[in-house]
């Protein structure tokens, strides 16, 4: 049985326009996400993957440098048509996001302490002992010195620590729906495990939905219920994530999935697409 | 025993971040980043660095181009000790190394368009350049990443992330480099064009001999470009060897549990 659509994206369109050039970054695509649900979203580098994401919240330019059509329905309402302050209250709190760009959510000037303390304020106002959830929250990524850490800077961490301390943020807001753009690109396997099996636990426990971008067919295969394939604005297939991945049936899916590089395979060069598939 | 030149050897190098946080009166102990490790790179070869998040493997990466603090340790390339050369002497060895940096974000101005961006280096290490050559070269530099020619004229912020990756290639290839440090340089990218920068990676490293330090946390990747591993962790190297022997037969307690992660379907 299919569960009950928190998001409904219907016919998004997304166009930037700047110095004169048009670029058609999305073209009417068309896909929802259930409440509980993992709907992961791969594809071609450039195809639209994050842009789609941002514009479901309008963190895009706003026009006519960017023009977005279509109709995005959260809940049954209708975000493109609710105001900007209807909409800060779901923005960080029903909606959260960890960014594929740590710049865009980390703020250069404040330790990762007050950022993180900061999202928490947001979903609950009245919390006491702050500083307690904000160590939590980092030990639950593994961060390995909670209190250090809270006192640094963004710079001041590896790229693996600054995802993870996005991911912390991200979570702290205790969203309904987290949109993860290449979440764990900058992390070890180890720990890439073990924050994709705490995404697993917080989906049963909180019900939270995820979009998870990403162009790592592993996480796929163990994580998502359904996966997008997108291509050049796009999206050429869609459906569960074993058939896609057993059966793909479109020939870039078959062409993607033939490029994994995988362990124990040393070959002078790695598969590429052909260029009939690519176009 | 090979006689391959050794181009970088890295002698008993520590990186310690002086301790910021913390009021005055108390004792400040410095971010031990990375503690004493060695290890060399021949010439024309792919050394594989990958490791626990946080282990150290940027902080030396940026210890060879004088980007993060030399605490202890000799660097050397080929037989000149370069670690303890100040900026305008280093300058020679800026344009003989290159690297690709793990963040494409932050390391792209973003009030440039693309062509000012791998102008820049061309400017400094080729003055002799004209105008043209200079935008023909950056047109080929991008063809050479499967970007197209009319993205010149764009900013960073109106790319995506895996083609943010691909300019910062471009950029460490601008300048013809002998090294390149690339610090995970195809993460942001789908499988297809990440197979596509790796080939071309392993193409000019046949054509024109180039050595890379590469590092990565996608094994598979890892696997297939190296001639040798180096594992890290806390800071050490706990594991070193050919990419098949240690990827199959890991000795160290970290590299086994590295490996027992690896997603696999
Ligand atoms: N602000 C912008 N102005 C103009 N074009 C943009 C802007 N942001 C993105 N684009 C373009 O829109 C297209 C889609 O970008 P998007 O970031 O969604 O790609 P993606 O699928 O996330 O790719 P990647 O996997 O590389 O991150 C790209 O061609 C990109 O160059
Ligand atoms: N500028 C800095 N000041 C203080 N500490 C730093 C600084 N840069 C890095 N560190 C610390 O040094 C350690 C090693 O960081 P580094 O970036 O080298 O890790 P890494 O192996 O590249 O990890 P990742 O795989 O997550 O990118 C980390 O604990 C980090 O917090
Ligand atoms: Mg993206
Ligand atoms: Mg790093």
């Amino acid at each position: 049985m299919p569960s009950e659509p928190l998001l409904n994206v219907e016919n998004l369109s997304i166009t930037f326009s700047s110095h004169g050039r048009t670029t058609k970054a999305v073209k009417s695509i068309s896909f929802s996400v259930g409440t509980g649900e993992v709907l992961a979203v791969v594809g071609e580098s450039g195809s639209g993957k994050s842009v789609s994401a941002l514009s479901l919240t309008r963190l895009l330019p706003s026009p006519p440098l960017c023009d977005i059509q279509g109709s995005i329905l959260w809940r049954g309402r209708d975000l493109q048509k609710i105001t900007e302050d209807q909409l800060t209250q779901i923005r960080g709190k029903e909606i959260a996001y960890i960014f594929q760009d740590p710049g865009t959510s980390l703020n250069p000037v404040y330790t990762i302490g007050y950022q993180i303390a900061e999202a928490v304020k947001i979903h609950e106002p009245t919390i006491k002992d702050i500083d307690a959830v904000v160590y939590q929250s980092l030990h639950d990524v593994l961060i390995d010195n909670p209190h250090k850490v809270a006192q640094q800077y963004p710079h001041e961490l590896s790229g693996g620590m600054q995802q993870r301390a996005m991911i912390a943020m991200a979570l702290a807001c205790n969203p309904k729906l987290l949109v993860a753009d290449e979440p764990t690109t900058a992390l070890d396997v180890t720990i890439q495990k073990e924050i994709i099996d705490l995404l697993k636990r917080l989906r049963q426990q909180r019900k939270m939905s995820i979009l998870l971008i990403t162009h790592n067919f592993g996480i796929v295969a163990h994580f998502a219920d359904r996966v997008q394939v997108m291509r050049q604005g796009e999206i050429v297939e869609s459906g569960e994530t074993t058939t896609v991945m057993q059966n793909p049936a479109h020939p870039y899916t078959r062409g993607l999935i033939a490029c994994i590089p995988r362990l124990g395979q040393r070959r002078r060069r790695l598969t590429t697409l052909s260029e009939e598939i690519k176009n | 025993m090979s006689y391959s030149e050794n181009l970088l050897t890295v002698k008993n190098l520590s990186v310690h971040y002086p301790s910021r946080s913390g009021w005055f009166w108390q004792k400040k102990e410095p971010k031990r980043a990375v503690n004493d490790i060695s290890f060399t790179v021949s010439r024309g070869k792919t050394v594989g660095l990958v490791g626990e998040s946080g282990s150290g493997k940027s902080t030396t990466g940026k210890a060879i181009i004088k980007l993060s603090p030399l605490t202890s340790g000799q660097i050397f390339y080929q037989e000149k000790e370069i670690g303890k050369l100040d900026g305008a002497a280093f300058q020679p060895w800026r344009k003989k190394i290159q690297m690709i940096f793990q963040d494409p974000y932050n390391s792209l101005n973003p009030r440039s368009d693309v062509l000012g961006i791998l102008s820049e280096p061309l400017e400094i290490h080729f003055p002799s350049m004209t105008n043209a050559e200079r935008t023909e070269r950056c047109v080929d530099l991008l063809k050479s990443v499967k970007l197209p020619a009319d993205y010149l004229r764009r900013y960073p912020h109106e790319f995506s992330g895996g083609q943010r990756q691909r300019i910062g290639i471009a950029r460490a290839l601008a300048v013809q480099p002998e090294l390149i440090i690339c610090d995970e340089p195809v993460s942001a990218l789908d499988v297809s064009v990440q197979a596509e920068v790796v080939n071309l990676l392993q193409d000019l490293q046949e054509q024109l001999g180039l050595t890379y330090l590469f590092i990565a946390h996608d094994l598979a990747v890892v696997e297939h470009v190296s001639d040798e591993i180096l594992v890290m962790s806390q800071g050490k190297i706990v594991e070193t060897g050919n990419p098949t022997s240690v990827l199959t037969n890991p000795q160290h307690p970290y590299t086994q549990k590295l490996l027992s992660a690896v997603p696999r379907f």
